[in-house]
């Protein structure tokens, strides 16, 4: 997937449930279940929204990581 | 290289399409010569079969409706009790497996019911035949029960909608609207219209296989058994209208503003 979450430490420092961060940014428990897991990329609109509830820059919670290419070559 | 390996990719492509069509060849041979072997054995199969149905439609369709009317209560009871249980749970874990539990008999009587009224319509179309005082009688009664179980799978369709809605108030639509769908997608959130839209392109793939798997062996049907090539015909146009409709789709699709 090539991005990686920190969702559940930050929704943990605010104390809610997924159900509540969902209500809080707009969308169902579970996709705030999917994101945590990395199942689901969400939309820059969803992780500026979620950047804003936690107060933090989107960078804080969804860090990008490079995938290794396994092409392999003759 | 990496040309020398695309190269092989092209290549092994062209292989594989020329062996799906020689496997296809092969299972359609096969039914082929095994429909013509069997040829006046099936032709008696199919007829004692047809008979069958006939004779038996409104029984047939009596349990249908009981079936129908046991899935549907069931089902939403089931419903029922999880959304209460849900209401109650506060932990993640608890909550996502009362989702799990709930799509399941939700997916599940959805299901069923759609199956029961297309089964239900098949049971009909072999009532079409009238002979004979009682041939009327039956059909009439026939229509009348596939008119009970249409009501009753919608009516449960309806409520589940509703049922949904209770346990999550975001989603909109009523599911006796015409524009439903359109209501039901726009309350859906990103992820959700993710899984939609995948679902969907995966069904319209295999769909478009199944129609033209089905209009061969309605062909195949026809070489051997006769009766006609409505059926093959129908499929065949099934499929190009799906096509047409998926091109046009795209093409509006790619117009409008794209956003998840």
């Amino acid at each position: 997937m090539g991005l990686e979450n920190r969702l559940k430490e930050h929704r943990a420092r605010l104390g809610v449930n997924q159900s509540e961060l969902g209500r809080l940014a707009g969308v169902s428990r579970q996709t705030i279940s999917l994101i945590e897991r990395g199942d689901y990329s969400p939309s820059v609109t969803l992780a500026l929204k979620l950047a804003k509830i936690f107060d933090v820059a989107v960078e804080a919670i969804f860090v990008y990581k490079e995938e290794e290419e396994h092409e392999e070559y003759e | 290289m990496k040309s020398t390996s695309k190269a092989k990719k092209k290549m092994n492509s062209y292989v594989k399409i020329l062996l799906w069509m020689a496997l296809g060849g092969v299972i359609g041979g096969s039914i082929s010569v095994g429909m013509l072997m069997a040829d006046d054995g099936l032709d008696v199969v199919l007829e004692n079969m047809t008979g069958w149905i006939h004779m038996h439609t409104v029984i047939l369709l009596a349990a249908a409706a009981v079936m129908a009317l046991v899935m549907c209560v069931v089902c939403y009871k089931k419903g029922e009790t999880i959304s209460k249980q849900f209401q109650n749970c506060t932990d993640d874990e608890g909550q996502a497996q009362l989702d799990g539990h709930y799509n399941f008999w939700s997916m599940t009587g959805t299901v069923a019911t759609t199956m029961i009224i297309y089964f239900s319509l098949g049971i009909l179309a072999f009532g079409f035949r009238l002979e004979n005082d009682r041939d009327a009688m039956r059909l009439l009664v026939s229509s009348a029960l596939l008119i009970v179980i249409t009501v009753v799978c919608v009516f449960y369709q309806i409520a589940v909608v509703k049922q949904i809605r209770k346990k999550d108030p975001m989603k909109r639509g009523d599911a006796a609207d015409l524009a439903f769908c359109k209501e039901w997608l726009k309350s859906c959130d990103e992820a959700e219209r993710y899984i939609i839209y995948e679902a969907g392109y995966k069904t319209y793939s295999e769909t478009k296989i199944i129609l033209l798997a089905a209009a061969v062996i309605a062909m195949t049907g026809e070489l051997i058994l006769g009766g006609g090539l409505a059926a093959a015909v129908l499929l065949l146009l099934c499929n190009m209208l799906s096509t047409v409709l998926y091109a046009v789709h795209s093409v509006r699709m790619e117009k409008q503003r794209y956003c998840l």
